[in-house]
């Protein structure tokens, strides 16, 4: 009976650096977010809303913002405003097989893309990498999603100015 | 709660064990001399023949003692002494061992060897409550008769675990008494008794060694070439701890006044071992090394390499606004906002191979997580020493020797110590004893690392970007720049840590002697007469090289520092000790002549400067322009004549009373200062009558005493001193500080009451004292108006009052034949707080860094913080009542803050609440288990190392800060900001809310940047911005920076949210973000040892050996959780502020890894 006495204080005391030490937080939570984005991204048919300006440019005398869209400009441009016109009228679906579909133009804007292909997103989902069908491949940049918008970084070449325009595309459902 | 209400759980249950085992040890223990012999004997008539007596007396160093438990070893054979200390016992024959044994004593063995009369002394457990212990002067006295507190730790305690210096074997040891450890192994020893009393002093307590007053400092600092600060440890780590019989602390004002002036901050004493009391020449070997692998780092990122902005490379992202710098790592910038490692990106690098045009290659950017876990390396400590003692009837004698080597963990450091040690005592006549203690020891190193900033190696270990492999700066000269230029990622902004290491050198040599020689004369019976010399004298010798492209001393460095210190001290103490009736009494009367004096020598470069021939360390070597030299000198003569008398009535009342005054040369035409005490001590159970052996003291006492803080030298009248030169014109010039021609020194008068309490046959003891200790003349500078030619002027002023509580609960709750455990605690709380300062001076100054101050106003405790206040809408009928109000900062808004001079923002206090330490041994047949616990619980601390840390993006711990939106934005994002407004918009508890990340890994938001917006890498501060003012400067309305309308794109919403990028939005300007909880528990000690048996150390022909494996200062766990020792929190400066060259608080680069040493220790006696 006596080792019983005085093991249990022994053990008593060697817990109360273990009860000290055991104290931790729990951790936070991961979100879904990227299930979530895909989800946003492959439900109904994306239109394009606007083509804006991603970087402020001096333009025929005046400076035109971050924002500022390029449709407004198309008539100075004989070369690169048809293209860029022509896309106004563009939508967008992409689908949960990866599978993506455009109908309208795309040789100034996604060069790369063509009108179908397979998607996927890259980068922590900010990256959308577009593979067209005959496997030409370029990645555009998400600045903003929503259920609803969606703001893709691009560039396009405008032969006027012979430069590449960082531009911005908004696609709305 | 939990962790507070842990002990008292325990208590109960311990004093239940306590009962319980007292009850079943009453068969073979101690504690019922007459079952106990009875029973035994019966028993072994049974089992043994017994055919030899041995008689004999037991005493110790008061005389006979009785009850103690003498048995035949490896017997139940036993008996106890009776009231005469006499003993009588059968044994087997006349080569049998018997052991003595008793609670308050240590365990003694003693061959009969043939002998029929044994005469045995027993020595007293000095860590317990009864017996004897030093007291001041030396004097020693039973400890019932005290009426303060003292404490006595004995040199077993000290010597268990190697320990670099002597004064961290006290951690956790003693209620009152706080040791901190300023930085690394070597770096000096804080111990402060009772708190802080004085503001003009580093508030260490006078050491005294064998009689001999010790110099000791926290003041160890010094400098040559820009911020290279090295602490070289304080002189008392020059002791070995196998030389220490045993430690005093004389605690309170009361316990020290003898020493008057030196005791402002408490007194240790410590008795070094001697050749007293042994039978034979005795040699003792032992030796100990003990290991520390480097396990716990800062919380430092790696996920991110150099540079400003984490960027994407464009050919990935699609967006050449993602790699807007042009490339992921930018090496010449001094901060890790970088590009994302591990993510398969390559970027060309610092060591980048080349292709066949010599252009450098890309290669993989990969983190690299160990880098500071590979730069250190293990520390290893060996200590060795061997003595020789013995005693004759004339004399007795000790010598000593004792080497101590330690491999520090930053490489190339380390730290030596060879100490030399004899103890003498020649009996002349029987009436005459001549003693001598003499110390030789050599302290020194080939380096030791600096701390702080600059040219300290963990600093810049720390700064090694991630992406960067520590291990490929080994080679740290550039090749064909070898001794001209160091290699690092980016030459001119960084430092590489291994060039650190080795080629900026700090070396010191401290040689030290101090000892006495003294005289004791017992010249009637009762009137005896000692003298008594004592010096203590060391020279140092502090040498920097720094070699050419530290980036602060790009053509090196050089400079000797020369200290020389001595004291001496020639005493007389007389003595009348008569016992008078019932009344015993005691009187002595001495006096004692201090003479100290000291130098300083100083040659180095200027800061800055450089050698003319790189590499080359000599004067010479130094343009004379560019020479820093500088000499001091000091002397100090102090007269002192003492008396006490000490009166005790049956054993049941002892009054001490106390005096002493000082002439002092630092005080104005020396004038004396008298230090008068009174203290009782009364036996409540002798008075009672109480004879039951489960009550053996009950113990009421209390004092009051008055002591001082002597001034330092020269504090009465300016001198000139070196004010530079005129272009060849040398200037002398006097101090910017009035000094006080009428100067007083600091007193402190003590008012000290207590209990001791010791039960059931000393197995359960409890200790505790309460005081008051009020500190006036505190000696320091007030600004003066610079009108008045002087920057501060020196005054007596104020008063300081401490006040605190110390609580020591110990026990045996086990007590059998083969098994024993001790434990004690100890509780330890002290406040010292600011009564009184001059009427122009509302707070006391201690330091101001990092944005915060650490000043006391009058009212207030020592050791408060204040900071910077966020500034907040304070409109309480606004919906925004106590959001930030942020400022535009850096392209965004800011959190704007009201700067702590400007306001009373109290944010902590770096005192801890309470010290609990706790110490435990039990042992087993030849087994024992020891450890020693220390919970230090609140007080606040500052780290720099962090600041600069979330500054420059090294720091891991504010990602915890960003709140990841995921899918929410605009007014979704805003609406639940609001409605978590507490959590995610206010300022709390050392938080700043932020949303965003620096990558889009998580919600990140763009941002503009000269114009320039880029696409991620923006985080937003939650809170709003005024949109305009009225005359008084209040805001007239309000706007939200809550997550709507980014960067205002939208003009009809007025709510425009203003990111900053990554890089800027940390909240600099405050102090609350790097202020921690300092509360942590530590293992001080641990050890097991086992001692080989006593047939098997006879048959060796040895008296003893023992082997152990131990370790020591384990952090068991912090409340900050940043992979900084709290106790580090000390700040070298040398500048010295408020006496003490360390910042209390506040540190920076103080980050030493945490390691789990392991030590082996052996102990073999001839």
């Amino acid at each position: 009976m006596r080792p019983a006495l005085f093991t249990k204080p022994l053990i008593l005391f060697i817990s109360l650096g273990l009860l000290v030490v055991s104290c931790k937080k729990d951790k936070a939570k991961a979100d879904d977010t990227s299930a979530i984005k895909n989800g946003w991204i492959t439900s109904g048919t994306w239109k394009q809303k606007d083509l804006v300006l991603a970087y402020p440019i001096d333009f025929a005398g005046s400076s035109l913002p971050v924002g500022f869209s390029i449709y407004n400009i198309t008539g100075y441009l004989p070369l690169s405003g048809p293209l860029i016109d022509c896309t106004k009228d563009n939508t967008y679906t992409f689908k949960t097989d990866s599978s993506y579909a455009i109908s309208g133009c795309t040789e100034l804007m996604l060069p790369n893309a063509g009108s179908a292909g397979k998607w996927r997103l890259e980068v922590y989902d900010a990256v959308l990498r577009l593979t067209s069908s005959d496997n030409k491949t370029a990645p555009y940049w998400t600045n903003s999603l929503t259920a609803t918008e969606w703001s893709i970084g691009l560039t396009i070449y405008v032969a006027e100015a012979d430069a590449n325009i960082p531009v911005n595309l908004l696609l709305e459902k | 709660m939990r962790k507070s209400c842990f002990m008292i759980r325990l208590l109960p249950f311990v004093l239940l064990v306590m009962i319980s085992t007292e009850m079943a040890a009453q068969d073979v223990a101690v504690s019922n001399p007459v079952r106990t012999n009875k029973n035994l004997q019966a028993g072994a008539s049974s089992v043994i023949t017994a055919d030899f007596v041995v008689k004999g007396t037991v005493k110790d160093a008061n005389g006979i003692v009785a009850g103690v438990t003498v048995t035949e070893k490896g017997t139940l054979n036993a008996t106890t002494t009776d009231s005469k200390g006499n003993f009588s016992l059968n044994v087997k024959n006349s080569n049998s061992v018997l052991v003595f044994s008793s609670v308050g004593y240590k365990n003694i063995e003693i061959a009969v060897g043939g002998k029929t009369e044994l005469i045995v002394t027993i020595e007293n457990n000095s860590t317990e409550l009864s017996g004897v212990v030093v007291t001041a002067l030396g004097i020693s006295r039973s400890k019932k008769s005290l009426g303060y507190s003292i404490e006595e730790v004995a040199g077993k305690e000290m010597n268990r675990v190697a320990q670099e210096n002597v004064l961290n074997s006290l951690s956790g040891k003693v209620a009152g008494v706080t040791i901190n450890q300023t930085g690394g192994p070597g770096s000096s020893v804080s111990m402060i008794i009772r708190g802080a009393t004085s503001l003009s002093s580093d508030n260490q307590p006078l050491f005294v060694i064998d009689g001999v007053p010790i110099a000791n400092s926290l003041n160890n600092i010094s400098q040559v070439g820009n911020d290279n600060r090295v602490d070289y440890g304080n002189a008392i780590a020059g002791i070995n701890p196998d030389d220490i019989e045993s430690v005093s602390i004389l605690k309170g004002p009361s316990a020290g006044a003898l020493y008057g002036s030196r005791a402002g901050n408490g007194v240790v004493l410590i008795t070094t071992k001697t050749g007293k009391g042994l039978k034979k020449m005795t040699v003792s070997v032992t030796s100990n090394t003990v290991f520390e692998k480097p396990y716990k780092f800062l919380n430092w990122q790696t996920k991110f390499g150099s540079g400003q902005f984490s960027a994407i490379p464009a050919d990935i992202s699609g967006n050449p606004l993602t790699d807007p710098f042009g490339g992921l790592i930018q090496e010449d910038v001094g901060a890790t906002f970088g590009g994302e490692l591990d993510k398969g990106y390559t970027a060309v690098q610092w060591n980048s191979p080349t292709d066949a045009n010599g252009d450098k290659i890309a290669t993989p950017l990969v983190s690299h997580p160990n880098n500071v876990r590979n730069f250190v390396q293990t520390g290893i400590t060996s200590t060795n020493g061997v003595s020789v003692a013995g005693n004759t009837d004339a004399i007795n004698y000790r010598v000593s020797y004792a080497n101590m080597s330690n491999r520090g963990i930053i490489p190339n450091s380390d730290l030596y110590r060879n100490t030399l040690n004899f103890n003498s005592t020649l009996k002349v006549t029987s009436k005459i004893r001549l003693s001598t203690n003499i110390d030789l020891s050599r302290n020194n190193s080939n380096n030791r690392p600096a701390g702080e900033r600059g040219t300290n190696p963990l600093q810049w270990a720390y700064y090694v970007s991630p992406h960067i492999d520590i291990r490929d700066l080994k080679d740290y000269w550039e090749p064909g720049q070898e001794g001209l230029q160091q290699r690092t990622q980016y030459n001119g902004v960084y430092n590489n840590p291994y060039f650190l290491a080795y080629e900026v050198k700090n070396s010191f040599v401290r040689d030290r002697v101090y000892g006495n020689i003294k005289a004791d004369w017992q010249i009637t019976k009762d009137f005896s007469l000692m003298l008594r010399y004592g010096l203590d004298n060391y020279g140092e010798k502090r040498e920097t090289k720094i070699a050419n492209s530290y980036t602060d001393d790009p053509n090196g460095a050089y400079g000797i520092t020369n200290l020389k210190n001595l004291e001496s001290n020639a005493e007389f103490l007389a003595t009348y000790k008569k016992m008078l009736g019932s009344f015993s009494l005691s009187v002595s009367a001495g006096g004692n002549k201090r003479y100290q004096t000291g130098s300083s020598v100083t040659t180095a470069t200027k800061g800055g400067t450089g050698l003319i021939v790189p590499g080359v360390y000599t004067i010479q070597n130094i343009l004379p322009a560019n020479l820093d030299y500088g000499s001091s000198t000091y002397k100090k003569g102090v007269n002192s004549l003492y008396g006490m008398a000490n009166v005790g009535y049956k054993d049941m009342v002892y009054l001490d009373l106390s005096g002493r005054n000082d002439w002092s040369s630092t005080l104005p035409n020396a004038q004396p200062y008298f230090y008068p005490s009174a203290s009782l001590s009364i036996l409540l159970n002798e008075i009672a009558g109480v004879t039951s052996k489960n009550i053996n003291l009950v113990k009421l006492r209390g004092g009051v005493a008055q002591v001082g803080n002597d001034a330092s030298p020269y504090q009465l009248l300016s001198v000139l001193g070196n004010a530079g030169t005129w272009g060849d014109v040398p200037r002398l010039g006097t101090s910017g500080t009035l000094l006080n021609p009428d100067l007083k020194p600091e007193i402190a008068t003590s008012y000290e009451g207590g209990i001791d309490i010791t039960l059931f046959n000393n197995r359960l003891r409890f200790s505790g004292s309460y005081y008051i200790v009020d500190n006036k003349n505190q000696i320091f500078s007030t600004q003066l108006p610079p009108s008045s030619g002087y920057n501060s002027r020196n005054i007596n002023a104020g008063l300081l009052r401490s006040r605190g509580v110390e609580l020591t609960l110990g026990g045996t709750p086990v007590l059998t034949k083969n098994f024993r455990w001790d434990i004690s605690a100890n509780y330890t709380r002290n406040r010292t707080r600011v009564m009184e300062l001059t009427t122009e001076q509302p707070y006391f100054y201690f330091w101001d860094d990092a944005k915060a101050i650490a000043r006391t106003y009058v009212g207030e405790d020592i050791g408060d913080i204040y900071g910077p206040e966020v500034r907040t809408v304070t409109d309480k009928t606004s919906q925004y009542y106590g959001y930030p109000l942020l400022s535009f900062s850096d392209g965004g808004a800011k959190w704007s803050p009201i700067e702590a001079a400007n306001t009373r923002n109290k944010i902590g206090n770096y005192n801890p609440k309470f010290i609990l330490g706790v110490q435990t041994s039990i042992t087993y047949k030849n087994f024992s288990l020891n450890l020693t616990l220390d919970w230090r619980n609140g007080g606040k601390f500052i780290s720099q190392t962090y600041r600069y840390g979330m500054e420059d993006g090294r720091a891991a711990t504010q990602f915890s800060q960003f709140f990841n939106a995921g899918t929410m934005s605009g007014k979704e994002l805003r609406d639940y900001l609001v409605a978590h407004e507490d959590e995610l918009i206010k300022v709390h508890n050392g938080t700043f809310p932020r949303v965003g990340w620096p990558t889009p890994e998580h919600t990140s938001f763009p941002f503009e940047y000269s114009g320039i917006r880029l696409p991620y890498g923006g985080l937003f501060i939650p809170g709003v911005y005024a949109t305009g003012y009225d005359a008084q400067g209040n805001p007239t309305g309000y706007a939200e920076n809550l997550g709507e309308n980014m960067l205002g794109d939208d003009p009809s919403n007025p709510n425009a949210t203003l990111p900053l990028p990554y890089a800027a939005a940390d909240p600099w300007d405050f102090a609350q973000p790097w202020l921690f909880d300092a509360s942590y528990l530590k293992l001080r000690e641990v050890s097991l040892s086992y001692s080989l048996p006593s047939h098997l150390v006879r048959s060796l022909k040895l008296q003893e050996a023992s082997f152990s494996i131990y370790s020591r200062n384990i952090m068991l766990w912090t409340a900050a959780k940043i992979g900084i020792d709290p106790e580090n929190a000390y700040q070298p400066t040398t500048g010295t502020q408020g006496g003490v060259q360390f910042k209390q608080g506040i540190e920076r680069y103080n980050v030493t890894p945490w390691s789990i040493p392991v030590g082996i220790k052996i102990n073999i006696t001839f």
